[in-house]
C-alpha cells in the first residue's frame, strides 16, 4: 500500500491548489460573496495563512487510513468502493496490490511532491517579504503592503 | 529507514539548528533564509539511499568510508523508523509536519513585521 505521505500530498497539494484558486479570483470573489469582501477587509493579510487552506483536504485524504489505525472500521470496509471518495483511496490499494511498481513510484512522487510545496511556500514567503520591504521603501499610498499579489 | 525517513531525521536535525542559530543572532538573513537549512540537510541525508535505490551502488558500496559524509545514512539506514503507537502514523512525518508548521507561522510573522524591517 502507498505510505500515509502520498495522500498527504495529495491533500497538500489539493488545498494549495484551491487557495491559489481563491487568490487568483478573489476580485471577482469579492464583487460576488459580501462575506468575502467583508473577510478581505477585516483581513487584508488573509492569504499568508493559505497553507491552513490544505487542512481539510489533508483531513479528507488520510480518513481511510485513521478510520483503520484506530481500529473503528477493518481494512476490508476501508478498501470498498465507498472509499474511492476519497482521492480514490481503494482504487490506489488495489493498483498497488497489482503492480508493485507502482507503490514505488507513487510514494516518490508524494514525497518529491510534499519536497517542491514545502519549498515553493518558502520561497513564497521570501518574495512576499521582498515586496514589502520594497513598497515600504518605495513608501506611497499602500506602503508595506504589495499592491496586487498580496490578498 | 527508508527515502522518507532519512529526509525527515536531516530535516528535523536542520530545524533544531536553525532554532539554536536563530536564539543565538538575531541576523535578519539567518531568519530569512534559515529555514531553507533543514531542507538542505534532508536532501544531505537522502542521497546515499536515492544512489542505492537508483540502483547505482550497493548497500556494500556504500559502507566504503567516503559515503561516512553523509552523516545520516551510516547512522540510520538500519534503523527502523519510529511510530506513534496510537494511530500507526510514521511518527517522524508527523514531527516534521509540526516543524514544518512552526517555520512557516515564523515566516508569516516575519511578512508581517516586514515594514518594519525596511526602516
Amino acid at each position: 500500500m502507498p505510505n500515509k505521505h502520498f495522500y498527504l500530498a495529495i491533500g497538500v497539494a489539493n488545498g494549495v491548489l484551491v487557495a491559489h484558486l481563491v487568490h487568483r479570483h478573489r476580485n471577482w470573489l469579492r464583487q460576488h460573496w459580501r462575506w468575502f469582501h467583508a473577510f478581505c477587509r477585516r483581513h487584508p493579510d488573509w492569504f499568508l495563512w493559505h497553507p491552513l487552506f490544505s487542512v481539510p483536504f489533508i483531513v479528507w485524504a488520510l480518513l481511510p487510513d485513521l478510520l483503520h489505525a484506530s481500529g473503528l472500521l477493518p481494512k476490508a470496509v476501508t478498501r470498498g468502493p465507498l472509499f474511492d471518495l476519497f482521492y480514490l483511496h481503494s482504487s490506489f490499494e488495489r493498483w498497488e496490490d497489482r503492480y508493485t511498481v507502482l507503490d514505488r513510484v507513487l510514494n516518490a512522487t508524494g514525497s518529491l511532491l510534499l519536497v517542491a510545496i514545502g519549498l515553493g511556500q518558502f520561497v513564497f514567503y521570501v518574495r512576499a517579504w521582498h515586496r514589502r520591504v520594497d513598497a515600504a521603501r518605495r513608501g506611497g499610498r499602500r506602503a508595506g503592503r504589495p499592491p496586487s499579489r498580496m490578498g | 529507514m527508508q527515502g522518507m525517513g532519512l529526509f525527515t531525521a536531516g530535516f528535523l536535525s536542520g530545524y533544531l539548528l536553525v532554532l539554536l542559530l536563530t536564539a543565538l543572532s538575531r541576523s535578519l538573513w539567518l531568519r530569512l533564509y534559515g529555514p531553507f537549512l533543514p531542507f538542505a540537510l534532508g536532501a544531505w541525508a537522502v542521497v546515499p539511499y536515492a544512489v542505492q535505490s537508483a540502483g547505482l551502488l550497493s548497500a556494500v558500496e556504500l559502507q566504503q568510508p567516503v559515503w561516512r559524509l553523509f552523516v545520516f545514512y551510516p547512522l540510520l539506514s538500519a534503523v527502523e523508523g519510529p511510530r506513534l503507537w496510537l494511530l500507526q502514523v510514521e511518527a517522524y512525518v508527523a514531527l516534521t509536519t509540526v516543524a514544518y508548521l512552526h517555520l512557516l507561522w515564523r515566516y508569516v510573522r516575519l511578512v508581517q513585521r516586514a515594514p518594519h524591517h525596511a526602516e
